[in-house]
């Protein structure tokens, strides 16, 4: 196999938890060199589970274990002066430093933008935050619970709600912000070293969590902008985006797409060409979007009585509807649409054992992706980057340790 | 400064609906020359309501191919060897049908950067299953984990799959093109908007993995953190989040809503018995909230250091004075007698030109342009070729 697409590039992770890691595994599993560094104590991801059969152990976080595959992982106190001291010789020939620390954290430390860029100004300095580096919020804290909502991606979530009082806007599964927010950080990162071709130096690149779900909420806002209708989670208020609901079968749930028109004049196929379905209001795409509740009640009286597969059979396979079944965690590892395409990959971690994990978003035919190296064990290669790399002996690295820098 | 940072990278664009038009847009706006390539069948696809549009299709050109016709299909052939990058998301083996398939396009461009995104990837017994981002999140077991503990799973109400897939589509596209300036190489690259989304939920999938546990729907809670949640404000379905993360904010937070004695109640002593007590902790935290605006609860708590803020809906979105301030909706010109503001790029750059805005390009409104100053076509050829219905 070729050379990595990002072989030669090398990036140090002053992150934690998920956000940042994220961004930083995207890049070493495509082959950067990450250098992830951690304070004495370890990434918070450490003591967040799951965990093997409950046991909570630092070297055993399956979340940790997946967000920091393919990196080399060094203890260092940031803020103790011998620590800076190292961590600023770590950028000395860095190309990236990926980063998620309160924008005062890093000024108080001498590690913000316009301090490390002396040390190398060809660094790329990408700093994800829940709201950025200007703006009134700018200091303020988030979690992915507050970034998520605040990102306008909870109130309309998971629709078709009666009662909105007793059904409060919803966060969706895991760490979506944090996620999002760690591509976004990866895709700015490269994109700021296409800019470091025409000028030869590097910037500082302000990732906001806010700002990334912003985007993704896109159409709730247009559909405000411009038709002053605000989508919701209460059924028949604003025009929803997520316009499927899910319907049930024998054995679980599914959603279709039934209002374009061929798909409209195949569900009728599937139907038998029943009288409801002439009706004037559901004579074009829009009406039927507006009455999408009839269509979806009167499919559900039909699909109640097959199973999942059969539905997925009868409208996908046999009428190319667009539909799918709703996988729960048992039905994925063992589908075998998943299972031929390797969706899953074995992980050998050392002291988790072997387990499988989600394989990559993109398979390229010509670079390698590998994800086979496991996350570092803390300060695993504390010897490796300080001592033989950055010159210092093993003496001055027992030093360091005991004064608490390292 | 005076260069963006795409510039010099031109993009064959095939895609349609979110996840190709939302990355190559935001690809346009740093500079890369985007080129859509459109057929006036396919417009119901994408929703050519004007805001809607061009939300996903500012900063392009766009030219009208009919790809079924294999003149067409020509032309599509000499954008291609004339781009960088070509992107598509039809279902698997449509490409194919009209002999632009990677194989076909490596013959007039070898070293061509092609991405090819569907629901469910090109390969494995269901790689012609069509589905948009519901379907794709069903399938990737996320919709399994979404909505209220009890009854039906629910759907997110953004078009969450199209989007992260979106993003990790610029960065995969922008790896390859970093590899192809060291060794002239292009490649193939595939996804599969499922895949994608697997790849976000690695909680849920690992606890099944190796714990053989199904989390189902968690809802607003955290496995450790309380409180953490959504509580309801003044004013019709207004909310705020909160999330106390350790003992410090804790007692902040009882201080701040002037309610110290919570600190001291047995019930709430420390994380684990907030935990197994947060219906009744959240009961008193809406007592509080009940009586403050959503924006007034999130300073009152971020003044103490307690992370809050608003549920915003898309009018609050566009309300809200932070994004306001940091410039995250642009005037980009006048769409159907309306000013339109375009939500700004997702990124800050601090030393590149400000992002390239522009609104989305009416249909084939570049087709003379690219046709003669980029591809070398005469003028009598475009005739021609209109006149035959195979530039529409």
């Amino acid at each position: 196999m070729a050379d990595s697409a990002l072989s030669g590039l090398k990036v140090v992770e002053l992150g934690d938890f998920i956000a940042a890691p994220y961004c930083a595994k995207l890049m070493a599993d495509m082959g950067a060199e990450v250098i992830k560094v951690e304070p004495p104590g370890g990434d918070s991801a450490r003591r967040y589970g799951p965990f093997p059969n409950d046991e909570p152990h630092p070297e055993k976080s399956l979340l940790f274990a997946y967000v920091n595959t393919s990196k080399k992982g060094v203890t260092i106190d940031v803020g103790k002066p011998l620590g800076k001291r190292v961590f600023l010789e770590l950028l000395k020939d860095a190309d990236f430093l990926v980063e998620a620390n309160p924008p005062k954290a890093m000024e108080e430390l001498g590690l913000d933008y316009n301090s490390v860029k002396g040390v190398n100004p060809g660094l790329i300095v990408t700093s994800i935050t829940p709201f950025g580096q200007t703006g009134p919020y700018r200091d303020y804290k988030a979690t992915e619970l507050v970034s998520f909502h605040i990102g306008g991606i909870g109130y309309p979530t998971p629709g078709d709600v009666d009662n909105p009082d007793a059904s409060p806007p919803m966060k969706a599964p895991g760490h979506q912000a944090d996620i999002m927010a760690g591509v976004t950080a990866a895709a700015a990162s490269m994109t700021a070293l296409f800019a470091r071709e025409f000028t030869g130096e590097g910037q500082h690149v302000d990732v906001s969590e806010q700002d990334a779900l912003l985007r993704a909420s896109g159409n709730a806002v247009v559909s405000h902008m411009h038709r002053g209708e605000t989508p919701s989670r209460i059924a028949g208020v604003g025009r929803p985006i997520a316009t499927r609901k899910p319907l049930p079968t024998k054995d679980g749930y599914f959603t279709a797409q039934f209002f374009m028109d061929h798909f409209w004049e195949a569900l009728k196929d599937v139907l038998g060409h029943p009288d409801w379905m002439e009706q004037e209001i559901f004579a074009d795409r829009m009406m039927r979007m507006e009455n999408l509740d009839v269509i979806q009640l009167m499919v559900e009286e039909w699909s109640k009585d097959y199973t999942r597969e059969e539905v997925y059979h009868i409208l996908q396979v046999e009428n190319h509807i667009p539909c799918l079944p709703i996988n729960t965690m048992a039905d994925l590892f063992v589908h075998p649409h998943y299972v031929e395409r390797g969706t899953f990959v074995d992980m050998e971690h050392p002291e988790i054992g072997r387990f499988q994990s989600p394989g990559p978003s993109y398979r390229f035919s010509g670079t390698p992706w590998n994800a086979s190296i496991p996350a570092p064990t803390l300060g695993q290669h504390n010897i490796d980057i300080i001592c033989d790399r950055l010159g210092y002996s093993r003496e001055d690295l027992a030093r360091m340790r005991r004064s608490g820098a390292v | 400064m005076s260069k963006l940072p795409l510039e010099g990278i031109r993009i064959a664009d095939f895609t349609q609906v979110v996840q190709g038009p939302y990355a190559t847009m935001l690809m346009g706006q740093m500079g890369a020359e985007v080129i859509k390539v459109e057929t006036e069948s396919r417009t119901a696809m994408d929703q050519r309501m004007a805001g809607a549009f061009t939300n996903l299709n500012g900063s392009k050109k766009s030219i009208t191919i009919n790809l079924k016709d294999p003149r067409g299909a020509d032309v599509a052939k000499r954008l291609v060897k004339a781009s960088d990058v070509a992107m598509e998301n039809f279902a698997t083996g449509v490409m194919e049908r009209f002999g632009l398939g990677y194989d076909d396009l490596r013959q007039v461009k070898p070293d061509i950067i092609m991405l090819s995104s569907q629901a469910l990837g090109r390969t494995g017994p269901m790689k012609d299953a069509i589905g948009y981002f519901a379907e794709a999140s069903n399938f990737a077991g996320f919709s399994h984990l979404t909505g209220y503990r009890e009854g039906r799973p629910g759907m997110v109400g953004a078009i969450w799959a199209d989007h992260l897939t979106g993003m990790h589509m610029i960065f995969a596209i922008l790896s390859a093109i970093r590899h192809h300036r060291r060794t002239g190489e292009g490649q193939y690259i595939q996804m599969s908007m499922a895949e994608t989304v697997i790849s976000a939920i690695p909680e849920a999938i690992l606890d099944y993995s190796v714990n053989g546990r199904d989390r189902g729907r968690e809802e607003n809670l955290d496995v450790a953190m309380s409180p953490h949640n959504v509580y309801r404000c003044q004013g019709f379905d207004k909310w705020v989040a909160i999330a106390v993360t350790n003992e410090e904010e804790w007692l902040a937070l009882c201080n701040a809503t002037g309610h110290p004695e919570w600190a001291d109640d047995p019930r709430f002593a420390d994380s684990l018995s907030r935990w197994h007590n947060q219906a009744e902790l959240d009961k008193l935290i809406t007592e509080w909230t009940l009586q403050r605006t959503d924006y007034e609860a999130m300073h009152a708590l971020q003044a103490a250091g307690v992370a809050a803020g608003p549920v915003l809906d898309g009018g609050g979105l566009s309300d809200d004075p932070h994004l306001n301030e940091r410039g995250s909706f642009v005037p980009v010109g006048v769409l159907e007698d309306k000013p339109f503001s375009q939500i700004a790029h997702p990124w800050r750059m601090s030393n590149s030109p400000t992002p390239y805005y522009a609104v989305a390009p009416s249909l084939g409104e570049h087709n003379r342009h690219v046709l003669e100053d980029i591809l070398g076509m005469t003028g009598e050829e475009i005739d021609l070729l209109t006149a035959e219905q195979v530039l529409v």
